[in-house]
């Protein structure tokens, strides 16, 4: 409920979910977030290969300004450490993706996937049982059948709410490099799986064959310059993929040109911008993530430094580029001997296509609104848990000399000297529906809802305080 | 990386010495799109070779040290993208090497009055004409003749005549297609010997290792020099008065270790008499001892950067220092090795690169199966021990 034209989103804090100490276990970092198509759930990821599930209860109408909130529905263990005994390396049982079948039945599917190895989950209720067999004794020993005398009919009774979640499938040995992307196709039967150099077409029923689409790999390693980031499937043409690279280029494929498909069908690629160049232009421009608009028509990208959006029937530029945190574009050298420059950050759209939303160091995650051209900064962090509590749009300064030419000791404000880039929000979700969000900070998770605004009220902020450019 | 939860202040010398310059500094010529070489002029073309030194040795420190245990598959993208990073700096270090002879490098920001800024500010014209004709640049004392493992003594007396502006320091790529077959037939071409690209993937370190003796070699330089991409991290002495190289800070411990040749330059850079300050980049300091220590250990302490001790350092040289033959065809070994899979989808097995490069027979280290980190000095020293024999012998 974006409201009307000048009406500004106002985000207020909901739940946070995982450990309060500062003492991350690797195996808690959360490494993928994902609702799925009704929202109903919302699926996080970790390194140590678990897969938690939570369910948005049943709306509380009574007090419309509260939505219901996400509780833990599931837990299992998806993806187990593995050792390739041929190269002598370990595979990791992080979870790379997770992405939700569209529903058929009662039973929910999920595709989770680590670097090697996707696996179909069925994640299914069971609330009654059946009772009134006469077929044990009491101690559960078979009775003899001569002794049966009646016929006795169980019936179902109700049982508390047993949630299972067990594999269906498991597609492994397809993929010879790190699997970065997973996508379900629109005709619900098939899906792609991409690795840094191949793109694999599956059917989610056969498990022992896959179909190599996408084939990148040069003749001689040697020649390898630039590889496969990340992949989709259009959400209504099930023809159609994309895919992204490391030089900032993202290729749609039609699959009815031909089955292998090298030659792509059109090249998204924006020329470089001479004034920037540095030698961390390629690095920079390498496409984290890729994502299409809700419609079909847009396609959104992240690279270190920007989101873009581009239009499908245009490939020479990207009809919008927001940037994130642009203030990072004279720390590059020190974030590429840290490596934060090679940190992957994920972007989502809203459910109707007008606001973009990516994540960005010192817990900060940044919201663009397409519509309004507006664009916030906000936080996730403890300090701000009150339920219903409004996030404050943050800033970041820049500026030279000491302290970051911040203003003296402005509330809200941060230098960029002083961001803790250890910090950093790499996954996100929408709601598909409304206007809640999932923001994965290391190994916690955040819901931030809305705040459903009460026309009599007077404590809205005022639009200032949203108006957050940096 | 951070501890945790702990901020990283930004250091000031660091964050102003090479991010403004660098952005002060646009990506010099070659550059894909480029409208033609751009090099920045005056002290910023200094700093400009600084930052690209710098990130040279952070890339080539990425490439070796494998973070996880137990050990992962190295991530490709990681790879590939660091790899390009190392190639574009190859290849301007090679059109920079085209104009004038090689060059050590740099010093971190030498003082304003420093002769080593003459021979940088004269670059930049030369390089603006494009690659190839001869550069006015570079002060006549460059030695334009090819510095020979005979002629090793001589060395000593070419720097030293080097008056202010010392040599410039040989780019790694420079000083590996000085590697020609080891039967002197005279320069080889660059291109014959291994390829920029083979020698990145194969031999990261090999660059920053870029040895002395093959130091103020002009274009194209001589066999018996043919640093190929020598596991030999000779210490960048020598021409540059001003200390040797750019490297990073490491521990100038001699233990068999990673071939962390950019460790050498730490000692250097640290006792550099000129510039007490090297862009204090906090690299990361586990000891990267040298790789072919007996041979190196010597002069490594005598790598300090001044006039005086350019002669001590040439002279330790030739004498300890074990020229590498080149490899009977420079690629050749190349070809043996399965790189496909192995290249990227390996664990790092960068250190055994340098096996297959200073001895020709030395591609089944490339293929043996990862192992300890220690190992392939083992390797690597009884492959010298070998080659100095044979050098000795012939």
């Amino acid at each position: 409920m974006a409201g009307g034209g000048s009406e500004d989103m106002q985000w207020c804090f909901s739940q946070v979910k995982g450990a309060i100490d500062d003492d991350v276990a690797e195996a808690d970092i959360i490494s993928t977030v994902e609702f799925n198509h009704s929202g109903e759930l919302l699926a996080t990821g970790d390194r140590g290969g678990r897969v938690v599930i939570f369910q948005q209860e049943v709306e509380n109408k009574s007090v419309p300004e509260y939505r219901s909130e996400y509780n833990v529905y599931s837990t299992f263990q998806s993806h187990e450490p593995e050792f390739d005994y041929l190269k002598s390396l370990e595979i990791e049982e992080k979870i790379n993706k997770i992405r939700w079948l569209p529903q058929k039945n009662a039973s929910q599917f999920l595709l989770s996937t680590n670097d090697k190895t996707i696996k179909l989950w069925k994640i299914s209720e069971r609330d009654k049982r059946p009772e009134g067999y006469n077929l044990k004794e009491e101690d559960g020993r078979y009775i003899n059948p001569g002794n049966v005398t009646s016929l006795r009919v169980p019936v179902f009774r109700p049982m508390d709410l047993m949630v299972e979640a067990s594999p269906r499938r498991v597609f492994s040995n397809a993929h010879t490099y790190h699997i970065n992307s997973i996508s379900v196709n629109s005709d619900h039967e098939t899906y792609l799986s991409a690795d840094d150099l191949r793109v694999n077409l599956w059917n989610l029923e056969i498990n022992d064959r896959s179909f190599n689409i996408v084939d990148i790999k040069p003749a001689n390693m040697e020649d390898l310059t630039e590889i496969i980031t990340a992949a989709e499937f259009h959400p209504h043409h099930c023809h159609t993929l994309v895919y992204s690279s490391s030089k900032g280029s993202i290729r749609l494929c039609d699959m009815r040109a031909s089955a292998l498909c090298d030659q792509h069908t059109k090249l998204f690629e924006e020329p470089e911008d001479p004034s920037n160049r540095s030698f961390f232009s390629e690095i920079i421009s390498s496409i984290s993530d890729v994502k299409f608009s809700h419609s079909g028509r847009y396609l959104m990208t992240r690279d270190y430094l920007t989101v873009k959006i581009w239009d499908l029937n245009m490939e020479t530029r990207p009809i919008e580029t927001y940037q994130v945190h642009e203030y990072l574009r004279n720390k590059m050298c020190s974030l590429y001997e840290n490596d934060c420059l090679f940190d992957k950050f994920e972007c989502c759209w809203n459910g109707d296509d007008s606001v973009v939303m990516t994540g960005s160091y010192n817990n900060f995650f940044r919201m663009f609104d397409r519509a309004q051209r507006r664009d916030a900064t906000l936080e996730a962090s403890r300090e701000h848990n009150l339920p219903l509590q409004l996030l404050k749009p943050r800033r970041v300064c820049t500026g030279g000399g000491g302290g970051g030419g911040c203003s003296k000791r402005k509330k809200d404000e941060i230098s960029v000297d002083s961001l803790d880039f250890n910090k950093k929000i790499l996954h996100t979700a929408w709601h598909p529906n409304d206007n809640i969000i999932a923001v994965a900070t290391i190994n916690n998770l955040y819901i931030f809802q809305d705040k459903v605004s009460d026309p009599d009220s007077a404590d809205d902020l005022s639009a200032s305080d949203m108006m957050c450019t940096i | 990386m951070f501890g945790k939860g702990a901020k990283r202040k930004l250091d000031e010398e660091d964050d102003e010495g090479l991010e403004g310059q660098a952005l002060a500094s646009p990506v010099a010529p070659g550059a894909a799109g480029g409208p033609g070489p751009r090099w920045p002029e005056g002290p910023s073309k200094v700093s400009y070779t600084l930052q690209r030194q710098t990130i040279f040795n952070i890339s080539l420190m990425k490439l070796m040290y494998s973070h996880r245990s137990p050990p992962a598959e190295p991530r490709l993208e990681r790879r590939v993208l660091i790899n390009n990073m190392l190639r574009r700096i190859q290849e301007e270090l090679k059109q920079e090497g085209a104009l004038r002879p090689p060059l050590l490098l740099l010093p971190p920001s030498p003082p304003p009055d420093d002769p080593m800024d003459e021979t940088f500010r004269e670059a930049p014209p030369a390089a603006g004409s494009g690659p190839g004709p001869a550069t006015p640049g570079p002060p006549p004392t460059m030695p334009a003749s090819p510095v020979t493992p005979a002629s090793a003594a001589q060395l000593p007396q070419q720097l030293l005549a080097l008056p202010p502006s010392p040599a410039p320091p040989p780019t790694p790529h420079t000083a590996t297609p000085t590697c020609p077959p080891a039967s002197p037939t005279g320069p080889a071409p660059m291109e014959a010997c291994l390829t920029p690209a083979s020698l990145l993937e194969d031999n990261d370190t090999a660059f920053c290792t870029l040895a002395p003796p093959t130091l103020p070699l002009s274009p194209p330089p001589t066999p018996p020099n043919c640093q190929p991409a020598s596991p030999l991290p000779l210490p960048p002495r020598g021409p540059s008065p001003h200390g040797a190289g750019f490297f990073p800070p490491a521990p100038a411990s001699l233990a068999p270790g990673p071939p962390a040749a950019i460790a050498k330059t730490a000692a250097a850079a640290n006792t550099t008499t000129t510039s007490p300050t090297a862009p204090a980049l906090p690299l990361p300091s586990p000891p990267f001892p040298l790789r072919d220590s007996r041979t190196t250990a010597p002069r490594a302490e005598v790598a300090v950067v001044s006039p005086s001790s350019i002669g001590v350092a040439a002279d330790a040289a030739p004498a300890s220092h074990p020229y590498p033959p080149a490899p009977p065809s420079p690629s050749g070994f190349l070809s043996d090795l399965a790189l496909d899979d192995i290249l990227f989808a390996d664990i790092d097995t960068s250190m055994y690169d340098f096996d297959s490069c200073t001895t020709a027979g030395a591609v089944t280290a490339k293929l043996s199966p990862a192992v300890s980190a220690n190992q392939p000095f083992k390797i690597d020293l009884t492959e010298l021990d070998h080659i100095m024999e044979v050098l000795v012998g012939s």
